[in-house]
Order: structure tokens, then sequence, then C-alpha cells
């Protein structure tokens, strides 16, 4: 999931970049040096330098919208964008109203871009600023012509200007839009992918609590069932036996009795610790590596009370860690248990010296602690290779507030939120 | 050999209750206890017919389990009288439970000398 995320997010930056450029490329040209060849070769109008020079601080604006954007700012950097366009095309609207339709088109291109990178919320407000501009500019060109441009440049000139910018901007806005769909697209392909995987975790999570039944029900009949059937037996041989032959019937009673309440306690203890209820991973971990049949060290810094499911999910994580490195790792290993936890997150790890795996044969055991943290918005990464000892470590976001609050609501990034940080 | 004990054979994987076995048939002067086994398989191998006598078999065992031993135990030696048993319901019992020619179902908690006698007598 991470690394389509990581693409997805790398698309959206390329995309942003590379749009900025080609809009610095196009205002350079049609907005600077297209009106200072006029200026030298046409119409000597200090009109001409007033588009320049307006059109420069466009490019300078663009220029801090780079930096904005480099800096992860997308939200910041768009909104810059379409302000200052929205200002700059007013102006050269009032200067050059001939031109309209190519102003208006110009309009258009920063917010179209835009959408991807705000809020809806902002989407819709810059969508009406942008009609209300487009409104005002209609405005200007039919009642002001203070400049009167037209009147002195040629009309040869005029049209050679005036078709290919608007064939230029044209096309310029059908490749954002173009752009905006491949992008949908993409994010169309990441959702399905990741529906995909869902759908896997979760079939497997309900494989491993089945499993989890059936070896409970064995568990059960096999176990703590049997002894009490036999007690039953003996029982009912006591009540019928002669004086002199029920007590020892009786003390066999008694022994398979003893037997049947260990078994159900070390059965109730391994459906969940009661240790985990009353004092959390502070008291439990510490327990489940005590009774590991290897030595183990642990270090806990930070922990502190967790909601259930994460508290469960990261204790079974380390005593399926710790049952591995018992079983796999090879006579003298030994463990190492590490908490970490700030307000945030909280890392358990579990590093042991033994054998190792190839990471390609991850047991059952493993993969189910995988679905079982990502279903709860954690991550399990596993390092290992034969000869090199594995490391298990558990990721998880923790809420913040002290107590046991229920967990955020994961938030599914929508198309470039993730670029988003406000 | 037994003299006119019935024997009785008791093929389970579970240890107590061969030993609640043991000791219900210690407890009668009609059975003798002739050998336990933990698996079916054991069982074909030290179960001999010869006399008429009874087999207490476990339904749920490792490897070939009670049914299938049932049914190679009465191929065998039709003379012997085997007494399935297990812990569930008749209702969760799997299928071939009914014809695989035991003489009758038993829930372990209910063993006793008096209902093997039962048993014993009415297919006598």
């Amino acid at each position: 999931m991470s690394l389509s995320q990581d693409l997805f997010d790398r698309c959206a930056k390329n995309r942003f970049e590379l749009l900025l450029y080609a809009g610095l490329a196009l205002y350079l040209g049609v907005g600077v040096l297209l009106p200072l060849g006029l200026y030298k070769w046409v119409l000597r109008s200090p009109w001409w330098l007033a588009i320049v020079a307006v059109c420069v601080a466009w490019c300078v604006v663009l220029g801090a919208a780079m930096r904005l954007a480099r800096h992860g700012r997308y939200e910041q950097s768009v909104t810059l964008v379409c302000i200052g366009n929205w200002a700059a095309l007013l102006f050269v609207t009032l200067i050059v109203p001939d031109l309209l339709s190519v102003w208006v088109l110009g309009t258009l291109v920063p917010v179209a871009f835009a959408q991807n990178y705000i809020s809806w919320q902002r989407g819709l407000a810059f969508t009406a600023v942008t009609a209300g501009c487009v409104m005002a500019m209609a405005a200007l060109a039919r009642f002001q012509n203070i400049a009167n441009l037209g009147a002195h440049t040629p009309r040869g000139i005029q049209s050679a200007i005036f078709i290919p910018a608007l064939a230029l901007l044209a096309l310029f806005l059908l490749v954002i839009v173009w752009n905006n769909a491949a992008a949908l697209r993409l994010s169309e392909s990441l959702l399905a992918q990741r529906a995909d995987e869902l759908a896997a975790s979760r079939t497997r999570l309900i494989t491993a609590a089945d499993e989890e039944r059936r070896r409970l029900e064995r568990d059960l009949h096999d176990g703590a069932q049997q002894h009490l059937v036999a007690l039953a037996v003996l029982l009912q041989l006591a009540r019928s036996a002669e004086h002199d032959r029920y007590q020892p019937l009786l003390s066999e009673a008694s022994g398979l009795l003893e037997t049947a309440i260990a078994e159900i306690r070390r059965l109730a203890h391994g459906i969940y610790p009661p240790l985990l209820v009353s004092g959390g991973l502070t008291e439990a971990l510490p327990a489940v590596a005590a009774r590991a049949p290897i030595p183990v060290k642990i270090n806990l810094q930070g922990l502190r009370r967790y909601p259930a499911s994460i508290e469960a999910a990261l204790y079974f994580c380390c005593s399926e860690a710790l049952q591995n490195a018992a079983k796999h790792g090879g006579p003298v290993t030994t463990v190492t248990v590490t908490a970490q936890a700030d307000d945030r997150m909280l890392t358990l790890t579990i590093s042991d010296t033994g054998r190792g795996f190839d990471p390609a044969t991850e047991g059952n055991g493993l993969t189910n602690m995988t679905d079982r943290l990502s279903a709860i918005g954690g991550h399990l990464a596993i390092h290992t290779a034969p000869g090199r000892g594995t490391r298990v470590t558990a990721s998880i976001a923790t809420p913040v507030q002290e107590g046991c609050p229920e967990l955020p609501e994961k938030r599914r990034p929508r198309l470039g939120q993730t670029l988003h940080r406000p | 050999m037994t003299g006119d004990r019935v024997p009785v054979w008791v093929v389970d994987d579970q240890a107590s209750f061969r030993l609640a076995t043991a000791a219900a048939l210690a407890a009668t002067e009609d059975f003798v206890m002739a050998g336990e086994c933990q698996t079916g398989e054991s069982a074909m191998e030290l179960i001999r017919g010869g006399d008429a006598g009874i087999v207490l078999m476990d339904i749920h065992m490792p490897g070939m389990g009670g049914i299938e031993a049932t049914r190679r135990i009465r191929a065998a030696h039709p003379d012997l009288m085997v007494v399935l048993m297990s812990t569930y319901d008749v209702e969760d019992l799997p299928a071939g439970a009914a014809d695989c020619g035991a003489a009758a179902y038993l829930h372990k908690e209910n063993l006793s000398p008096h209902l093997l006698t039962r048993l014993w007598r009415a297919a006598h």
C-alpha cells in the first residue's frame, strides 16, 4: 500500500512542477517577449511595457509558487497562482480588450489545474471567483479601451498574434483536462488495487479467526473435557463402591479435577491474557517474556494504556515473534523486546539473534499479525535473512488523549490529498 | 484365558479415560481388562479374536479413527462387540457411525459396570 501511495505522490508532484514550468514558459513568451517585440518593431506604446511589467511580476509570483510546491505546500501554491492569474488577466484585459477570448481561456487554466490539489470548498470558491473574474473582464472589454492599441496595430499582426495565442491556450487547457483525467485513472487503479488487498487480508483474517475457533474446540474437547469425563466415570464408580474401595477412586478423581482446572486456566490465558486486561502492555509484555523458553531482554519506554485493539494486536505480535524465535531460532538465541512510544506513535521491536529465514517463506502467524495490525491502521515490518537473525517491527499511530478513546477514523486520501498538509 | 470373565479392550488416545475404564472394569466380577491401545492401527494388531468380548472404541483418534477401526475389527472378528464412544452428541457424530458395525454408541461419561453388563446381556 505504501509503495502505491508513494508512486501516487510522486506522480502528483511531477505533474504539478511540469505544469508550473509550462505556465512560466507560456507567460514569458506571450506576456514578456511578444510585447517587447511589438514595442520595438511595431508600435512604440508604453502600454506594451505595462503588459511586460505585469507579466514579469506574474512570473515572480509563479517562481514563489514553485518554491511553495517544492516544500510540499501545494494548496498555498495553487492559491497564489490563481490569485496572481486573476489580477494579471484583469489588468491585461484593461489594456488589450481586443484579445478578450485569449484572456478568458487564460483565466480558466489555473482553476482547472488546481482542483486536484485543494479542498472541494476552496475549489468551489475558486470556480465562483473565476466566473466573476470572467464577467468583469467581459465588462471591461466592452466598456473600456484606455490604451486603444488595436486601432494602432496593423490588422495582419493582430491576427498573427491572436490566432496562435488562442490555439496555444486552448491546447494548454486541454492538456490540463487530459492530465486530470490521467490522475483520476491512476487514483482509480490504486483504489482498486487497495480494495483487492483489503479483500484478501479480510479473507485471511476470517480464515485465521475460524482456525483459532477450531483450535479452541480441539483444545477444549481433547483437554479439559476428557478429564472431566473420566472424572464423571470415577465418581459414578465411587458412589456404588464398597467402603474400602472408594478412597483410591476419589484420589484419582481429585487428580483429574486438578489437571482439568490447570488445562482450562492455560486455555483461558491463551484466549486473552488477564494481565493485558488489568495492566496493559507494561505488565503483560514482561510476563510473556518471562514465560518464553529463551532469554528475553525487555526495554519498554513511554508506554501507557491504549485501546484494547492496539494492546491485543501488539501483545499477540510480540508473543508470536517470541514463539517463532524459540521454535526456529536455534539453541543460543536471545531476544530483545523494545517498545518506544510518544504521544502519536507506538513502535514495538522484537529482534532475535537466531537463524533468520528467507522472507519469501514467511509463516501464517506473521501474515496474520501483518493483517491484524493493518486492519487497525498499523504496520508490521519484518527484516530477516538466513543467518542474520530476525527483527519484527510493529508500529501504529496512537490516539493522543489519555485514557482509552476510540481510534481516530482512518481517512482515505482524496486525489492529491496526501500532498496537502494544512 | 480369563476364566468366564468377558475380555474388554479399550481403544482411546486419552490416558485419563483409559484409566477410568480400568477402574470401572476392576470394580466388576463379570469383565476383565484385556488390553489398552491409543490408536485404531495399534488396536488392529493387538486385538486377537477367538473369544467373544467387548471393544470400547473412541471415535476421534489420530490415524484411521474409531469408525474405520470398528469396520475392520468387525470384518476380522465378527464375534467381538464394538461399542463406539465419544463426548459428542449423537447429532454431531461423523457419517459412518451408524453402519460401521458398532453395537452401540455410548457417551463416555455414562460408562459404568452396570451399563456394560446390560449391553452384554442384550447381545447374548
